[in-house]
């Protein structure tokens, strides 16, 4: 018996980085209409925090949300933003969850797990995701 | 005003250069257009138009032509 049996084998990898001033001048200009085509409402409502918007926070959900549909590009699907949630788990680890048409896209993939990892630095992010 | 001359409006506002843009352009090879920037391209679009632009939609698109052919089509917001 392998040491390898019963783990899950990658079955894609997404990587992305942001460029965070970039982004804040888009959302800067476009407000709401850019921030409603990329997050889903429940995102929208933690970007903001006691200073307005978190855009630390935003421009490293951007990249999760990047990186996350090039695992699925690779697979030739490609959900929209507001379909993947970037949430976060008990130890302030990031988690995605799936919604709408993305959910049967990661079936058709074979996804049942994300692994998201994010990074931030004072003018971008960055995120990688493993789809096992 | 033409569909054409909105989009290369709209293009400008966003200071990608227009000069020698037709139907055959390619939007990431040749204007170095983005996914990012598509984001802001649809939203410019519906900002100037009637048009209700699908971010995903857009992202699929290859040229100027192909665009242009998308926001005649495309169906109205309302």
């Amino acid at each position: 018996m392998s040491a390898l049996d019963g783990l899950s084998p990658v079955l894609s990898v997404g990587v992305d980085i942001v460029d965070a001033e970039r982004l804040r001048r888009m959302v800067t200009r476009w407000g709401d209409l850019v921030l409603e085509r990329l997050f889903t409402a429940d995102e929208r409502n933690r970007l903001y925090g006691a200073r307005g918007l978190r855009w630390d926070s935003l421009a490293g959900r951007f990249a999760a949300k990047e990186a996350t549909r090039k695992t699925f590009g690779a697979r030739g699907e490609m959900p929209r933003w507001t379909d993947l949630q970037v949430d976060v788990g008990p130890h302030g680890e990031p988690r995605l969850t799936l919604l709408g048409a993305a959910v049967e896209a990661a079936q058709r993939c074979g996804f049942r797990q994300f692994h998201v990892s994010i990074a931030h630095e004072k003018k971008s992010a960055m995120a990688i995701v493993v789809a096992l | 005003m033409t569909t054409q001359s909105v989009l290369l409006g709209v293009l400008r506002d966003l200071e990608i250069k227009t000069d020698g843009v037709g139907d055959e352009t390619r939007l990431r090879e040749d204007l170095e257009v983005d996914s990012t920037e598509l984001i802001e391209i649809a939203v410019a679009i519906e900002q100037r138009t009637s048009a209700a632009i699908d971010t995903n939609d857009i992202l699929a698109l290859k040229t100027f032509g192909d665009l242009v052919t998308y926001v005649d089509h495309a169906p109205s917001r309302g």
